[in-house]
């Protein structure tokens, strides 16, 4: 039987954060016990999804990214989990709608009133299936994520940009790695500048352990490098520019 | 590193039969063992993991008359042992171990190897849809419960549809994986099957 220890070296073993050692003895045991090796397969799953959900630490990211994600089979993989996870995020709400449609039946089996209650629940949920009906037509978001670090220089010549393709109907999510996370400050500010000197402002849309992200659907982004300014927001709303930029390159 | 192995079938047969007396379990450890050998060679970053999964039997193969004579323990263990010299031939030759992670996270991204995931997956989608619609509704409703909800709501709802079916989490845990492997074979078919773009 599998242990929670177990289930954490795999993940280890599946990160690449295992010692030598530790690495061939968990490949030895993956040879000889079935269990284990259907364990291996679990995690492996459950990674991809804390990956798409966003909920592994920037290190487990990173590391997924270069260590996790090398073979087209395990990219194939992701591929299936986000098709999984649309059609979960769609059905799961279906479902919920579904189980309350058997109520007017039962009702109107019952007094006026009942009825009348019947009534004003087939209302509901006629209107429920309406704005269901419209939800599906714009199914949930999908998020292409990438995470960048910050860059001490302040021009782009001689760095390495991330190069990111993102589907025009998809919105990228971008991790900004906070250069300084233990002393955080009030709020941040994201300016995007493209190769034009064009600049517009972002909205932070979350912050996560030691990162803060930012969302741009990618029908807004055209061809060409970009970077991402930071600022620190105070607490009384003055704002410090932070030395340095993140940078990336649509294709 | 690649040799063109001519492996007979007297050869193939006495690994066979060095697995197991019995024909029928013997061709089923052979399979789990190609199998955790890809496994094991994709974990340590391989691209061509089958490729070196195939490499390791046919070397194995290549000395079996020996090997059965004097080896005495786990013959999956002695693929193993052969697997980590095809590893280390594979990594030698790939210039140091592959998708190396250095330890300084923050110095990953500026090398500019990160993998960036675009996820397009209307194809996927699509075929997701067939498949679930094959699967028994029981395991189309197990499916859509298990994977939904974050974090700790995910687990709470977990242990109560595992409450529901009247079985422990891990179960539970087993059989959505097993549905989902199964749904992830479909799909794979069903896009192998469709028209390239």
């Amino acid at each position: 039987m599998i242990q929670n220890q177990d289930q954490n070296r795999i993940r280890l073993y599946l990160l690449g954060k295992l010692a030598d050692g530790e690495k061939e003895q968990i490949e030895h045991e993956l040879l000889a016990n079935d269990d284990l090796f259907e364990e291996v397969l679990v995690v492996e799953e459950e990674l991809v999804d804390e990956y798409i959900a966003g909920a592994l630490t920037n290190e487990e990211r990173a590391r997924f990214e270069l260590h996790f994600l090398v073979t087209p089979e395990r990219q194939q993989s992701l591929r299936f989990a986000h098709a999984l996870r649309r059609y979960v995020t769609t059905h799961a709400s279906e479902r919920s709608d579904v189980s309350g449609s058997f109520l007017p039946g039962f009702f109107s089996k019952h007094s006026r009133i009942l009825g009348l209650a019947a009534t004003v629940v087939a209302i509901t949920i006629m209107a429920g299936a309406l704005w269901f009906f419209f939800l599906r037509q714009t199914s949930p978001p999908t998020f292409a994520t990438v995470t960048l670090v910050m860059s001490p220089n302040t021009r782009n010549e001689g760095v390495q940009a991330i190069r990111i393709k993102p589907p025009a109907e998809q919105t990228l999510r971008l991790y900004l790695v906070l250069p300084n996370p233990k002393m955080p400050a009030a709020g941040y500010h994201v300016q995007l500048l493209d190769v034009n000197g064009e600049s517009r402002s972002l909205k932070v849309a979350g912050q996560r352990n030691q990162s803060i992200f930012v969302e741009i659907p990618g029908s807004q982004l055209k061809r060409g490098q970009y970077a991402l300014n930071l600022s620190e927001v105070n607490a009384d709303g003055t704002e410090q520019r932070i030395p340095g930029s993140y940078y990336f390159t649509i294709e | 590193m690649k040799k063109e192995w001519v492996i007979s079938q007297e050869a193939f047969d006495t690994m066979l039969d060095w697995l197991d007396a019995d024909r029928e379990r013997a061709g089923f450890k052979y399979e789990a063992i190609r199998l955790r050998l890809i496994k094991i060679f994709t974990c340590r970053g391989c691209q061509a993991a089958e490729e070196l999964a195939d490499e390791t039997i046919n070397r194995v193969i290549g000395r079996i008359v020996e090997i059965a004579k004097g080896y005495r323990g786990d013959p999956a263990l002695y693929f193993y042992g052969v697997a980590q010299k095809v590893y280390l031939e594979y990594s030698r030759k790939a210039r140091g171990p592959l998708a190396h992670v250095p330890m300084d996270y923050a110095a990953v991204s500026l090398s500019a190897q990160a993998v960036v995931m675009v996820e397009d997956v209307e194809p996927e989608y699509r075929c997701l849809e067939h498949c679930l619609e094959q699967l028994l509704p029981e395991n189309r409703d197990l499916v859509v419960r298990y994977y939904q909800q974050e974090r700790q709501a995910k687990i709470d709802h977990r242990k109560m549809l595992a409450g529901e079916l009247g079985i422990a989490v891990n179960a539970l845990r087993l059989r959505a994986h097993r549905i989902r492997l199964t749904l992830q074979r479909c799909v794979l078919e069903c896009l192998e099957q469709q028209p390239a773009s």
